[in-house]
């Protein structure tokens, strides 16, 4: 967590050479559209990431930093482009200085470059968020859900949770399909044992019947029970002329793979299911489209009102029912197209069981065919095993099982001629081994059979760890979604409540009742605000342009100050309060000094009067204030730093510019009488068109502001309040002095916008600044960072105080009762 | 404390109660989990792996 003292800009962007003393404290930058404003506001994020957030993203296809960053002039000598932004670490106290070139981006130079000073800024370059533009900022009002949401986890850096959950997600599937496949490994190593003792059904005591049968023929002891470590072949001796061959298991291993060739009907119905379902998905094209889109229809569906043209795109339609009946039918269409897709994974995870039975017998006989040297057999085999594999591989994603539809369409599980062929040559040439001995034969079957076993309990032994591993996977997904819906449910709560708090501090006495809901869902977040008490709706819905932008900084604020906490330390904000009417931005300015008082605000604005009420409002101090003007290729921006006209108008004086001089002091007069007049609430005879010239406004401040001394002054009287009465004796004797000090000049008298001011010598017009001076100053408090005027609180007739923002002036009026 | 960390505080209590899984296999997981932007699935798989069957798998 940083704040920002000093940047130092050169050849950048559009400024050619600029010194801001920031001094840790919030600032305005103002000046008109094309004045160079953003020009600062790139430099810090620039001098804190090495990039430039406006020629990224997009829109920006064609700009870079090297080509674009330096300014004009220098963009084929990007070295001489540099900011140098100084900064403090709040955390250690310590200061330190940032410099980067356009030339050498993203290697920035820190001095003093100590851990602190670096992980400080690490820490700075990796919160985008806090630098952002009204375009940003409104994203997060004026978006569909899912746009939204994207916004929100990006501000939230909540993309790292999704992709966390993604990983668990993945790592249990994985898993899941481990156990799935050891599953299915254990019943064809079961299914081997079955078929080589002529067994259909797992049945333990039949099983070790025929075990025991052929120990009996052997002469040796019979097995009392069966268990996973048993050994059929225990005691058997090995005879040395003789290879372990079971010539009736083999063949009823043949006779096993030939009934699963010829009989499909387990899986024949599965592959016409799952064809059927890819073909419907794919037939209509329209269904993928309906699917991508259906998050966009559903947004316009919920903006749609009586007006007849659509509100995303504003084709007009006949009429509300048949716009909001297309709308409905695009929805159906992106239902159904989910349905069927999933209708599609569920044909395709049934019909991979069967394939993986298919493929161990298919590998049984292979292995039995190789034993026999029948090689060509044994070939044919292996590729059939491999193609019903490849198969099954195919099937288990949706874009692998609508390729397939084709293939398995064309017959290809049903033609076996290949598999047949060679399984029955299989057939013949194990029917033409001889037959063993009854004594031999007993030694192979125990012998194969204990092999089979074994495997069998292998496999089993493996399933059984993999479901186990695949349920920590499963609880752990499980735990992770719970722990993660838990905090953003508390996080989402928490936003909302501030971000409802906030807008209602800007709205004051506007929507008292407002409140706003950020529903998250799976990948959404809707967000409904409330409008006057008449419902929730989305917020493009009723509520102004303006009030928009006054949602879109306080859902930034509440986002922010959720995801930062005391690290909330600055934040540039560029042009993003733009639409906020004139009534609000007083309670925006307190909003952001009683909700965020130690977060240091760099504010760009093209509005001088806002600039100015950010000032008044002791938002910032006056002297934390730049002005751009007169921008030009050559020389950049002209910039003054904290000046005021005052200053201004005494520059001008010292360089003997009258003209200048008067011009800026009639422009001055013409700004302040009329806020003067509205904060105290002078009467201003009513002109059609507003066109009020200075005298009129003065003449109704002047009378306002005597009433409202009088009124002080009776108000400390019926208080018996000394200390009241003298302070408003001298306000009302500062008051006769300095009107009387513009009633005496001949100069005022000649009308306060005169254009004979222009004509005057210097000597002549220094006492008619002197005097306007002096009169303003009536209407501020001492305080000379303000600069506020002085406000008059109450209803007109009511009046309850009369009070600058700094509380420095402070007037009763309110009589004692009785 | 950030958005990760509170979750992953939610996380220690409820992963300690499932069965089979080892403090040294969720103290992996965690790390792959937070020692990425995309943290890779078949490490996490691996891990589990461990914590269940041990070393031999």
């Amino acid at each position: 967590m940083i704040k920002l003292q000093r940047l130092v800009i050169e050849e950048f962007r559009g400024i050619r050479k600029l010194e801001v003393e920031l001094d840790e404290k919030s600032f305005v930058v103002h000046g008109p559209n094309g004045s160079g404003k953003s020009g600062v506001v790139d430099a810090i994020g620039f001098a804190l990431t090495g990039t430039i957030a406006r020629l990224t993203g997009p829109g920006s296809a064609g700009l870079t930093v090297l080509r674009h960053g330096p300014h004009v002039h220098k963009r084929d000598d990007p070295a001489e482009a540099k900011v140098a932004l100084t900064f403090k670490d709040v955390a250690s106290g310590q200061v330190g200085t940032v410099t980067q070139t356009v030339k050498a981006a993203n290697q920035p130079i820190l001095a003093p470059d100590t851990p602190e000073l670096r992980a400080a800024l690490e820490w700075a370059g990796g919160h985008p968020e806090l630098a952002l533009s009204r375009r940003e900022i409104i994203k997060l009002i004026l978006t569909e859900a899912s746009k939204r949401a994207d916004e929100v986890q990006a501000l939230l850096q909540l993309d790292r949770i999704a992709e966390q959950r993604k990983a668990l997600n993945s790592a249990r599937n994985k898993l899941s399909q481990a156990a799935n496949s050891a599953a299915s490994q254990t019943s064809s190593a079961r299914q081997a044992v079955l078929t080589h003792f002529g067994q259909t059904t797992f049945v333990p005591t039949s099983l070790l019947a025929v075990v025991n049968g052929h120990r009996e023929t052997l002469g040796l002891a019979a097995i009392a029970q069966l268990e996973s470590a048993t050994d059929m072949s225990a005691g058997v001796e090995a005879q040395a002329s003789e290879t372990p061959f079971d010539k009736q298991s083999a063949l009823r291993d043949v006779a096993a793979l030939l009934e699963w060739l010829g009989d499909t009907s387990d899986r024949g119905p599965l592959v016409t299911q799952l064809v059927d379902a890819c073909r419907t998905y794919t037939d209509n094209p329209l269904l993928p489209d309906a699917a991508q889109h259906r998050s966009l229809v559903a947004t316009g569906l919920a903006l749609l009102g009586d007006g007849t043209s659509c509100p995303r795109c504003d084709i007009p339609w006949e009429s509300p029912e048949a716009l909001r009946a297309h709308l409905e039918e695009k929805i159906a269409a992106s239902q159904a197209s989910a349905q069927l897709l999933a209708a599609v994974v569920h044909a395709a995870e049934q019909l991979q069981e069967p394939l993986r039975q298919g493929a161990a017998l298919i590998e049984r006989c292979h292995l039995l065919a190789q034993a026999r040297g029948e090689t060509e057999v044994a070939s044919a085999l292996l590729s059939s095993r491999d193609n019903v594999i490849e198969i099954g591989r195919g099937l288990a994603n949706p874009q692998g099982a609508l390729l397939l539809a084709d293939q398995l369409d064309a017959g290809e599980l049903s033609s076996v001629d290949a598999v047949t062929t060679a399984s029955r040559a299989l057939d013949e040439a194990v029917k033409a081994q001889p037959d063993n001995s009854a004594q031999a034969q007993a030694r192979s079957a125990l012998v194969v059979g204990a092999d089979r076993w074994k495997a069998f309990q292998q496999y089993r032994s493996s399933e059984e760890q993999a479901q186990k591993v695949s349920k920590v996977g499963v609880a752990l997904y499980e735990a992770y979604c719970a722990a993660a819906d838990g905090i953003l449910e508390d996080l989402y709560a928490k936003v909302e409540t501030r971000f409802s708090a906030f807008y209602r501090q800007i709205n004051e006495g506007d929507e008292l009742s407002f409140k706003a809901e950020l529903t998250p869902s799976s990948e959404k977040l809707d967000l409904a605000v409330d409008f006057y008490s008449l419902g929730m709706f989305p917020p493009g819905a009723y509520h102004s342009e303006g009030h928009q932008d006054g949602m879109g900084i306080c859902l930034y604020l509440a986002l922010v100050e959720r995801l930062l906490d005391a690290d909330f330390t600055f934040a540039v904000l560029d042009d993003v309060v733009t639409s906020v009417d004139m009534n609000h931005r007083r309670q925006f300015c307190e909003l952001l000094k009683t909700e965020f008082p130690d977060v240091q605000f760099i504010i760009t604005t093209h509005d001088k009067i806002w600039a100015k009420q950010m000032v008044s409002a002791g938002l910032v101090t006056r002297r934390q204030g730049l002005e751009f003007h007169d921008w030009t290729v050559a020389a950049g921006p002209a910039a003054e730093h904290g000046k005021d006209y005052w200053d201004k108008i005494d520059e001008d004086l010292q360089a003997d510019d009258v003209p200048g001089a008067a011009s800026r002091l009639r422009r001055a007069l013409e700004a302040e009488l009329p806020e003067i007049a509205e904060v105290l609430g002078a009467r201003v005879a009513y002109r059609g068109g507003a066109r009020y010239d200075m005298g009129e406004y003065k003449t109704g401040v002047d009378g306002r502001h005597n009433d409202l001394l009088k009124k002080a002054a009776d108000t400390a009287s019926s208080w018996n309040d000394a200390a009241a009465s003298a302070t408003v004796k001298d306000l009302h004797s500062a008051r006769t002095k300095a009107i009387a000090g513009l009633e005496e000049s001949w100069a005022v008298n000649l009308q306060v916008h005169h254009n004979a001011w222009a004509q005057m010598s210097k000597q002549d017009f220094a006492p008619v600044v002197a005097s306007f001076q002096r009169y303003l100053q009536l209407f501020q408090c001492g305080n000379d960072d303000r600069g506020s005027w002085i406000r008059v609180e109450g209803s007109p007739g009511h009046e309850t105080a009369l009070r600058c923002d700094c509380g420095s002036y402070q007037l009763n009026l309110k009589k004692k009762s009785g | 404390m950030s958005i990760d960390d509170d979750i992953f505080e939610a996380l220690g209590s409820k992963a300690a109660e499932i069965e089979g899984l080892s403090d040294e296999a969720y103290a992996a997981v965690v790390e792959v989990l937070r020692g990425s932007a995309k943290p890779n699935a078949e490490k996490i798989a691996a891990s589990l792996r461990v914590s269940v069957v041990g070393d031999a798998l």
